[in-house]
């Protein structure tokens, strides 16, 4: 008996990385798969994978730009399997070009700005807004969205990109308070650095190295990291726990930021004065 | 008119420092001030300070881990000035703190006298202030905590711990004593560069605390005591409960941002 058996998920940027980890997962535990992506050969194959496991997943092209085709990606769950009961908000614009444009605030184009919002966040509420009547129907759901570590501590690129991330969080609050009587719970995962086709394309490996410093547990995250606490937050097993950031980042926002320093120096303590 | 015109505070751990600063500067926003510290000698000094500048300070000695001694530095400032409004729970074992290093290390006294300074010292501060508070109509508390309370750190266990118990501590005294007029929040400060620290932190290691904060500077005492006159003062009077972090911000930014200023 899996941890999502019978249930019902959509799954938004399910063709790679954390989506497609989790997708995955999902399945695997019981759940019958919209693998949502605009890139729709992409989502064709992680289906094949879920099938060749023996899950059920059916693909589903899906700009989440577009209030429509958040509503035809909705609509594919229920027509395809039922109903609907988890919803994992995961896509965001992580292609090299966003990772470029997203520049300090003083160099920022407003169409990028507006951009970045439409996917990351917008995206994020047009596919709660479409999923939560059928959640109504079917007495309950779970919904877990994607933000990122620099929505919750500041950086010095990806301005927008944290900006909507941060919106994300209090969206998944908002929608915790708004229809937690009406069993649905809504939480967020937080990733730090996560080894996904997008992070490798932005990230050469010697900044891999320096992010690798401050994970408390010397490694990046993988994918399956998050796609774990992603299907923990769908499953009943997470039933009173709603509103919250779930951060899995390997403590990444944990501990005080000279601890990189002292590791790589090899010295275990500091010298600090506060009083 | 100072901001805080004809009250009562004390400042513990006033003897140097950041809560000499606080003390100073309490003093020129025209509170009488209770400078009480371990050693009494440097609390004369502050109190001189303040006084040759035109202040009014006594100074007290005080072991803040003993509940008598607290007593005494309440009662001093009744005996002094008359009544008592503000309270500065600045003072920790800053001797001990050499000894605090890693859990498995951990020698047990260590946490303890850790715990009784920083922690129960704060709880012993607010137990016996609050009542003259009272008497007096309300008053103002502030706990100092740190960013090694919120963050975990690769030694200092105990006083890291102790931190987060004062902020928990603040939250208690702001909800159960809030109705009658007294206020408490807690500043968290970062890296400070007191003289004792810049005298006894290699160069490289002061460059990569000013990395890790995003001010062009680490703080100096003064700019916790800026702080500290606010929160104390009825400027900050619907705030409560609040631990304000004062620490260039140290640690609300991504942990690699240290790392990128180094390589432009």
């Amino acid at each position: 008996m899996g941890r999502v058996e019978n249930k019902v998920a959509v799954v938004t940027g399910g063709a790679s990385g954390i989506g497609r980890a989790a997708s995955r997962l999902l399945a695997r535990e019981g759940a019958a798969v919209v693998v949502a992506d605009l890139d729709e050969n992409g989502a064709e194959v992680v289906v094949k994978e879920i099938k060749a496991d023996g899950g059920r997943a059916v693909a589903q092209q899906c700009d989440i730009g577009e209030e429509e085709a958040v509503m035809a990606m909705i609509d594919r769950a229920v027509e395809s399997f039922g109903g609907l009961h988890i919803l994992f908000n995961n896509a965001a614009d992580t292609s090299l070009n966003a990772m470029m444009l997203d520049t300090p605030i003083h160099q920022m184009s407003v169409e990028w700005w507006d951009h970045a919002m439409k996917i990351d966040l917008r995206g994020a509420m047009l596919g709660c807004k479409h999923a939560i009547p059928h959640m109504i129907d079917g007495g309950g759901g779970s919904i877990v969205s994607t933000a990122s570590n620099q929505g919750l501590a500041g950086d010095l690129t990806q301005s927008a990109y944290s900006c909507a991330k941060a919106g994300v969080v209090q969206l998944m609050r908002s929608v915790a308070t708004q229809y937690g009587h009406l069993n649905i719970r809504a939480n967020t995962v937080s990733p730090g650095a996560v080894r996904t086709p997008a992070f490798e394309r932005a990230c050469p490996p010697e900044i891999v190295v320096e992010i690798a410093k401050h994970s408390l547990i010397s490694r990046i995250g993988e994918p399956e990291d998050l796609a774990n606490a992603v299907l923990f937050l769908a499953s009943d097993d997470a039933s009173y726990i709603t509103g919250h950031v779930i951060p899995v980042d390997g403590g990444q926002l944990a501990h005080l930021p000279h601890y990189g320093y002292m590791m790589s120096t090899g010295s275990t303590t500091t010298h600090q004065e506060n009083e | 008119m100072g901001l805080l015109e004809g009250k009562v505070g004390i400042v513990t751990g006033s003897g140097s420092g950041i809560g000499r600063a606080v003390a100073q500067r309490l003093a020129r926003e025209g509170a009488s001030v209770i400078v009480a510290d371990i050693n009494e000698e440097a609390a004369r000094e502050t109190a001189g300070q303040i006084s040759a500048a035109g202040g009014e300070a006594r100074a007290q000695w005080v072991d803040v881990s003993d509940e008598a001694a607290v007593t005494g530095m309440c009662q001093a400032a009744i005996d002094a000035f008359g009544a008592l409004h503000l309270l500065d729970s600045n003072a920790a074992d800053v001797v001990i703190i050499q000894r605090d290093l890693d859990i498995t290390s951990m020698d047990v006294e260590v946490w303890d006298r850790t715990m009784a300074v920083n922690l129960r010292g704060a709880l012993l501060g607010a137990k016996h202030a609050i009542p003259h508070m009272l008497a007096a109509g309300g008053g103002s508390i502030l706990n100092m905590s740190s960013c090694a309370g919120q963050f975990g750190d690769l030694s200092r266990v105990a006083y890291g711990a102790s931190k987060a118990g004062i902020e928990s501590l603040t939250r208690y005294i702001a909800t159960i004593y809030g109705k009658q007029g007294i206020r408490c929040n807690a500043i968290a400060p970062g890296v400070v560069a007191t003289p004792a620290l810049v005298a006894n932190v290699p160069v490289d290691e002061l460059e990569m605390y000013e990395r890790s904060a995003v001010t062009p500077t680490l703080g100096q005492p003064d700019d916790i005591a800026n702080v500290v006159a606010f929160l104390l003062s009825d400027e900050a009077r619907f705030v409560t409960g609040q631990v304000l972090n004062v620490d260039g911000g140290m640690r609300m930014h991504t942990p690699l941002y240290g790392e990128q200023i180094a390589q432009g």
